[in-house]
């Protein structure tokens, strides 16, 4: 596989922006030609942060290239607040926190709907818990993962299931 | 919408505070000096503030951790330098670190990667080798490496591809080893493929 091209997490909506996150990252990969790293964090904290649905933010991306995903934790940060106002919050991608169930609710869409095999990476890069607390998340994102599976198998659609490769 | 004019301006505005709370305190009169035209100017001045903030409080703390990583290298104890290549001699050196970095094995994954031209001198690699074995032994006495992948139903922790590789042989050999899909992951990760990038029989 080739270099893959990887959605960001962002504090700020972009200014001067003449697309929204998926119309640019579909049209990046499509010029490219390149497979898309979808991180479904970045994608969750764009999707909370500028209030938008996550799921319905996801159906948006072209989930037919995504081939490696990654999923993370991230923690709420507050922003300058008005006077007579609360703070503005926003979700931070650390990288430092547990995965959230709304990533893995997002992996097992994605599973239901991605038609290539996909190598998922779970970034952590500080305060690791112990090693038992990794792997319990690694299980839940294969659980979400052969879940999502399953249910694209019952697509009529689906043309090339995972399982049977693998069984290859 | 972008300019070469609109591109320096915000990375201006992300990057230096004094500049960032003009802007914040009269965004109008700094956008008319920035010789914008009239769409950038108003998308400047439409700007998501508050997201603007937090970024820029993010990519000073980024900064700074990038900052103290850095010093912390140069205080690296003299016992691992002396055994440690000075350059990364790549896989050798992937070993070496992956072994005897017992917080690496445990909670800490960190890249190793291969640096092109890099060499070894032979005390260096007969110690690095030695530790190396050593450390194999133990570890697979432990049976450490064994019971996290295991554990792992096939997703695996890896400190580098490099460094993997002789742990695939030693395994194959044993007939325990199956490597899948993923030779694209190559720090810092715990991996988890749909086909396992490692697995144990």
């Amino acid at each position: 596989m080739g270099p893959a091209v990887e959605n960001i997490a962002t504090l700020m909506a972009p200014p001067a922006s003449s697309m929204d996150e998926p119309e640019w990252v579909a049209a990046i990969t499509a010029a490219a030609g390149t497979p898309l790293l979808l991180d479904l964090h970045n994608l969750y904290a764009n999707a909370v942060n500028f209030g938008h649905e996550p799921l319905a933010y996801l159906m948006r991306f072209p989930l037919q290239q995504v081939a490696i995903v990654h999923i993370s934790g991230g923690v709420r940060i507050d922003g300058p607040a008005a006077p007579g106002e609360p703070p503005i919050a926003r979700l931070l991608d650390d990288h430092l926190h547990d995965v959230p169930d709304p990533v893995y609710h997002l992996l097992e869409a994605l599973g239901e709907r991605c038609p290539r095999l996909l190598t998922v990476v779970l970034e952590r890069d500080g305060r690791f818990p112990a090693m038992g607390a990794l792997m319990d998340q690694l299980r839940r994102a294969r659980a979400a993962l052969a879940t999502g599976r399953a249910r694209g198998l019952r697509r009529p659609q689906r043309q090339v299931s995972e399982h049977a490769l693998l069984a290859t | 919408m972008h300019s070469s004019r609109l591109e320096t301006f915000l990375a201006r505005l992300f990057t230096d505070a004094e500049f960032r709370e003009a802007f914040i305190n009269d965004a109008r009169q700094v956008a008319d000096a920035q010789s914008l035209d009239a769409a950038e100017r108003d998308a400047v001045l439409a700007i998501d503030r508050p997201g603007l903030l937090l970024a820029a409080r993010s990519f000073a703390a980024k900064r700074r951790d990038t900052g103290a990583r850095g010093s912390s290298r140069r205080l690296r104890p003299r016992w691992r330098q002396l055994i440690r290549p000075p350059a990364g001699p790549g896989t050798a050196s992937c070993l070496l670190q992956f072994f005897t970095c017992a917080d690496q094995r445990s909670t800490r994954f960190r890249d190793v990667g291969l640096r092109n031209g890099d060499s070894l001198s032979v005390k260096r690699l007969i110690i690095i080798i030695g530790i190396w074995f050593l450390s194999l032994v133990a570890c697979r006495s432990s049976g450490f490496f064994i019971r996290a992948h295991g554990c792992a139903d096939g997703a695996a922790l890896l400190e580098s591809q490099s460094c993997c590789e002789a742990f695939e042989w030693g395994l194959r050999s044993r007939h325990r080893f199956v490597r899948g899909v993923g030779s694209d992951l190559s720090h810092g990760s715990c991996a988890l493929g749909a086909r396992p990038y490692f697995s144990i029989r």
